[in-house]
């Protein structure tokens, strides 16, 4: 079947079979790694991309299901500058250590900030409560992702 | 394999008519999550997430019709399922983790028909119907009290989809809250989970209705805490007593189970959660 | 002292690259004509393998070979083996026609994407004669019990201790047990080797995210009968190890895979075949008898540990070993007895887990402790306090000195910002009849900080200026991902006074490195990290040589920043490194290349200690815990990033509140089959269980380590889960002493607890 939609803000083609996985799709067939797969069953958040502005698990994804619709991966938030800022948020409030969680994270994060750009520290917590990082207990994450609240809020500006 | 994205009425029962066996699927969360890890092969499915249509949250008459494939984030979000029915926004947001509730659908977790889904006793409590449409085009409604046939079944016919929920608008001076109880804190299934719906008037139950899930093999209403609850004040000592009583009632129903000690016991903590977000809402509407 | 980088919280290595999705993992690794492999693992606990009938899996179009037991060689190796001298049980094989747990290797499929392996290893037939199965080691132990190995299901450690005889000694007796559970390291990144074999010229290389390039190496080229130059074991960026990246598991497999088919092959767990087919924590039984005198003083202890090791002996009989070494690092007891065995049993592997032993042990002695305080009805602060060791004291298990060990340092910093006294008291004086029920408990402990002086430890470095002024360095390292790398490149650039940026410091690759034993132990710091900086120093003093020579001077006369170097009583006479380097590479005179190699061996080995205070509140309705407040006080001797010490706090933290609430492997006793091998049903503390946690850390330097560095990585997990345990014990006023701390055991125990109460 042939799949167009939007990835990182470019219409991109695939054939692919209609319930191909979103995340196997990007991995394997677009050479996209970023988005990782931790557990295929939508409770690490290692896959985590957006789906029209929303935070979603891409191995919960059949490739047919965005035909027509807009992924963004975390290869594509350092050009897209309504969420630029999160990444060097992330990296200055030392919100990264092994990485691997880190992606899916940054996506969890544009999601929020994209629907709620002033969370408060519960909001932030619930919407990374899907990525477990098992490097720290969040604190970092946390002040990551107020930090490019802020940031986002004064780009807007 | 043969796969379908209907995007109006027609084209679903269209897709009804050649499904023959195949999957009806939305957000996919329990759908792929069981098929995780294994080797699987549809010989047809079906998925309705182009139903633009049966995404609406609009009024219908004197009820709310919610789509089926309007996703947890979006009814526990929406301004007007906040106001009539809070226990259903309450659900939907402790539903799983932020990127389940962004592709999870009502339609799916009624669909899913798990026990312990979070869906349902709302829905009850509410008293909800669900508006189905077979593969010829007719359309009919099920209320929520006859959806569930045990465990992993609903009332479903084989070529019947969920189009939308209908929720009657609540009675003046009706309030509704959810509770769950689960492994932990959030992003759990739920052990337990309660729904109550009551009219308050100054501070008085004047009649109610408790959906109580995750026990029985679907979430069912109490008739015992129904009559219990009616002209009782709506107190923190009242909720307690409702766990008293809910307490009995696991003891009951699910008597030899290996869970059923923790259970009775934590439907206590559970119904006075409950009760106190029912006393907080009472008291922000002024009843 | 004010440094540039040390002392500072930069961010790890490749941070950009890990957020934008950039930095390529095993698993993202693609090989031109690369296979998959899919692994066909025993569906029972306990059997022989009869046949196996791959021909349907043969015949699906992109399969390329079946591997199993009937075509490797079933040669018996140690997966914990780093150096191939190392006396060690050898009972694994690359695949197991006796079958000794579900989970185990029975074959595997190559071919050309995961979906025709995975589609393939379905296919795949087998007949398996079941054996009677055993999954406890009480099962395991009794007469006539199915026996899993020919040397048996138990191994035990021969007695040991130090002092006199525990009978002998006069003193109170308190007996405590306890026991913890299997559980998972859940690292985010799941298993994974590439291998490639090139048959022109005999050349195998293997990447995996490993703790040990050399372990790979020894294992891989021994299996393969290869010469060591012939086989190459690089390490790729880790994704979360924990201890589970230890052991060599995959690496061998993929290699055999390769070396059969001439094409390269990648090997990715999933999270279910991580969870069973690599390495878990040894569920542990545990008997301590301690006897006290009458002012509460610790005079001797018997200590009975029951490991289980699943299903083969891997590290298993050394780490029950690695327990008895903790036992006299932290209380001055004269007198340790100490008996362990280590039995198989048919569940899945036992093996390395974050602190290796010491955890275990620090959980057996310091629930010893809280209870003895409860049951004493002294404080537990105040019984630590008389009870520790003095700083410098010696170790009487090993006869060594345990050096500055600030154990009284972190529990009196750690207590005050705690409000430990506060807290108790209002914890003693709450209304029993709430819901809610508040409690408090600290656990203190040291860990290590390298391998001396059981065994020989050293780190080799080379080190280069490149010719535009950077430099490079070179030694076997190996980041989890916790920041070493971030932490030596700091350490390198202090000395050279350039930026870490401009440092280049590629992880272990076995053509480059000089033999070195691996990244465990908590050695990073503080050997590799002091091996860097004297390696940094002697680079420098080659270039300050060159650099003399250049500016006619001598090397005393100049200082060198950020690059450059001056005549510090001149400054306007400098040059730029890079001036240096070119000078040093093209003039009668020059070093040539500025280029060194430098060995160093620790003679020292200081503890890091710690103590971690914590405040729970349980819901004795529902038996949910919340973690109210937490803080941990660490001796690190220098925080070389401070931040990152505070990460491996937090995540010390998580896998603690895992092992203490909710983390458990659960095998079905009746027929070993796992029941909950999947993230739904395995749960791990989220972000919302958290409240901000305090670290401080008490930086009173250290013998040798860079700065006065210490470790951190482990020693933060050792005092976490008996710190927990202890807060819900004071809680409840319970001795409960069996995790997981499920909700359901919790209202048991409240439920109990009021019935004793109204009796």
């Amino acid at each position: 079947m042939e799949i167009r939609f939007y990835l990182n803000g470019k219409e991109t083609v695939v054939n692919a079979p209609p319930e191909r996985l979103l995340v196997d799709v990007l991995r394997e067939d677009l050479h996209l790694t970023g988005t990782k797969r931790g557990c295929g069953e939508g409770e690490c958040g290692t896959c985590t991309v957006l789906l029209n502005d929303k935070a979603v698990h891409s191995c919960m994804t059949m490739i047919a299901q965005v035909n027509g619709h807009r992924v963004i991966t975390s290869e594509g938030v350092e050009s897209d500058p309504r969420i630029a800022p999160i990444v060097p948020a992330f990296v200055n409030n030392m919100a990264i250590q092994c990485g691997y969680c880190t992606p899916g994270m940054v996506m969890s994060a544009a999601g929020l900030l994209l629907n709620n750009p002033d969370p408060t520290e519960d909001e932030i917590r619930t919407a990374i409560s899907g990525n477990i990082c098992r490097c720290s207990c969040y604190e970092q994450i946390l002040r990551a992702i107020q930090q490019a609240a802020h940031d986002m809020k004064e780009a807007a500006k | 394999m043969n796969f379908f994205q209907p995007t109006n009425r027609d084209e679903l029962a269209s897709a009804l008519a050649s499904l023959s066996g195949g999957s009806i699927v939305a957000g996919c969360t329990d759908f792929l999550a069981q098929r995780n890890g294994k080797v699987w092969h549809a010989d047809a499915i079906l998925s309705l997430t182009e139903m633009q249509e049966l995404k609406q949250i609009e009024l219908a008459g004197d009820s709310l019709a919610v789509g089926a494939v309007c996703v947890h984030s979006q009814v526990a979000q929406s301004p007007v399922v906040r106001q009539y029915f809070p226990a259903l926004a309450m659900a939907c947001s402790q539903v799983g983790c932020a990127q389940i509730r962004n592709r999870g659908t009502l339609g799916g977790s009624i669909g899913t028909s798990s026990p312990a889904g979070d869906v349902y006793p709302p829905l009850l409590a509410l008293c909800g119907a669900a508006e189905v449409m077979n593969s010829r085009g007719a359309v009919r409604t099920i209320p929520a009290r006859e959806l569930m046939l045990g465990k992993g079944k609903t009332a479903l016919a084989s070529d019947e989809a969920i189009l939308r929920f209908l929720l009657p608008l609540p009675a003046e001076h009706e309030i509704s809250a959810f509770g769950k109880i689960g492994e932990r804190h959030q992003v759990t299934i739920s052990k337990i989970n309660l729904a109550v719906s009551a009219v308050v008037e100054n501070g008085c139950i004047q009649s109610a209705r408790a959906a109580l899930g995750a026990v029985a093999p679907h979430a069912y209403l109490s008739e015992d805490a129904a009559a219990f609850l009616g002209g009782k004040p709506l107190t923190a000592e009242t909720g307690a007593a409702l766990g008293d009583l809910l307490s009995s009632e696991v003891e009951r129903v699910i008597a030899g189970r290996g869970s059923m000690p923790y259970k009775r016991e934590a439907v206590r903590g559970l119904a006075q959660d409950l009760f106190a977000r029912l006393i907080a809402l009472a008291q922000e509407r002024g009843l | 002292m004010n440094y540039q980088y040390i002392g500072k919280s930069t961010p790890v290595n490749n941070s950009r690259a890990k957020a934008s999705g950039l930095l390529r993992y095993a698993g993202d690794m693609k090989l031109p004509n690369m296979l998959h492999m899919k692994l066909v693992l025993s569906p029972v606990a306990h059997g022989i393998v009869k046949a196996i009938d791959s021909s349907a899996a043969l015949a699906m179009p992109g399969v390329a070979a079946v591997l199993s037991f009937e075509n490797t060689v079933d040669t018996k190796y140690n997966r914990g083996r780093v150096r191939i001298s190392e006396d060690v049980m050898d009972q694994e094989t690359l695949f197991s026609r006796h079958v000794r747990f579900v989970g185990d290797r029975v074959a595997a499929v190559l071919a050309d994407s995961p979906e025709i392996a995975a589609a393939a290893a379905e296919a795949i037939q087998l007949e398996i004669e079941e054996l009677p199965a055993v999954f406890t080691v009480e099962a395991a132990k009794r007469e006539g019990a199915p026996q899993l190995h020919e040397d048996g299901n138990t191994v035990t450690l021969p007695e040991c201790g130090f002092g006199g005889r525990y009978a002998d000694v006069q003193g109170e007796e308190f007996i405590h047990r306890s026991q913890t559970q299997r559980v998972s390291h859940i690292a985010m990144e799941t298993h994974c080797a590439v291998a490639d074999y090139n048959p022109g010229t005999d050349r195998m290389t293997v990447w995996s995210p490993t703790q040990s390039t050399f372990g790979v190496r020894s294992c891989v080229a021994a299996l393969l009968g290869m010469p060591m130059s012939h086989v190459r074991a690089i390490k790729t960026p880790m994704g979360g190890s924990f201890g589970c990246k230890q052991e060599i598991i995959l690496e061998p497999l993929a290699a055999v895979g390769a070396k059969m088919t001439g094409r390269p092959v990648k090997l990715q767990l999933d999270r279910r075949e991580t969870i069973l087919c690599t390495v878990l924590r040894h569920p542990i039984k545990s008997e301590i008898r301690a006897k006290f005198d009458k002012g509460h003083i610790l005079k001797a202890l018997d200590l009975t540990a029951e490991l289980d090791a699943g299903g083969y002996q891997g590290v298993s009989p050394d780490y029950m070993g690695s327990m008895f070494k903790k036992l006299s690092w932290v209380y001055g007891v004269e007198d340790v007895a100490y008996h362990a065995t280590s039995t198989c049993t048919n569940t899945p592997m036992s093996g390395s887990y974050r602190g290796w032993g010491g955890p275990e042990t620090a959980f057996i002695m310091e629930n010893m402790m809280n209870a003895a305080a409860q049951k004493f009805r002294c404080d537990p602060l105040e019984l630590r306090l008389k009870n520790i060791l003095p700083p410098d004291a010696i170790s009487k298990i090993g006869n060594f000195p345990l050096g500055d060990v600030r154990l009284e340092d972190v529990l009196r910093l750690g207590s005050e910002r705690f409000r430990w006294s506060e807290r108790r008291a209002a914890a003693q004086a709450q209304d029993r009849s709430s819901r809610y029920l508040k409690g408090v408990g600290l656990a203190v402990s040291t860990h290590t900080s390298g391998y001396y002086p059981r065994r020989l430890d050293w780190c080799t470095v080379t080190a280069k200026f490149e010719e535009d002024g950077s430099a490079s360095f070179n030694c076997n390292i190996h980041d989890h991902g916790c920041g070493t790398v971030a932490a030596l490149k700091n350490i390198a650039a202090e000395e050279l006074s350039i930026p870490p940026d401009s440092i280049d410091f590629p992880e272990g690759d076995t053509a480059y490195n000089a033999l070195d034993n691996g990244c465990y132990t908590s050695r990073t710091i503080y050997v590799t990290g002091r091996a860097v900086l004297e390696t940094a120093q002697k680079l420098k003093s080659l270039l300050l040589e060159n650099a003399a020579r250049l500016m006619v001077c001598s090397a005393g006369d100049l200082a060198c920043q950020n690059g450059e170097i001056f005549v510090t009583a001149d400054p306007s006479r400098r040059k730029t490194y890079r001036d240096v380097i070119c000078y040093a590479a093209d003039q009668c005179g020059g070093s040539g290349a500025i280029f060194v190699s430098h060995t160093y061996q620790p003679s020292s080995n200081p503890g890091p200690a710690a103590a971690h205070f914590a405040e729970v509140e349980v819901d004795t309705l529902t038996g949910l815990c919340r973690l109210t407040t937490y803080t941990a006080a660490h001796d690190v001797g220098k925080a070389i990033n401070p931040e990152l010490c505070r990460g491996q706090v937090g995540s010390a933290l998580q896998q603690g509140m895992g092992l203490v609430f909710c983390e458990h492997v659960k095998i079905d006793p009746k027929t070993g089959q796992p029941l909950n091998a999947t993230l739904q049903r395995y749960h791990v503390a989220r972000a919302c269980d958290f409240p901000h946690i305090e670290t401080v850390l008490v930086e009173n330097g250290s013998p040798e380590g860079p700065y006065g560095a210490k470790s951190i990585g482990e020693s933060c997990f050792v005092p976490v889960a008996p710190a927990l345990l202890a807060a819900v014990n004071d809680a409840l006023q319970t001795d409960l002493t069996t995790l997981p701390l499920t909700p359901e055991k919790l209202i048991r125990a409240v439920q109990e607890k009021r019935k004793e109460a109204s009796l």
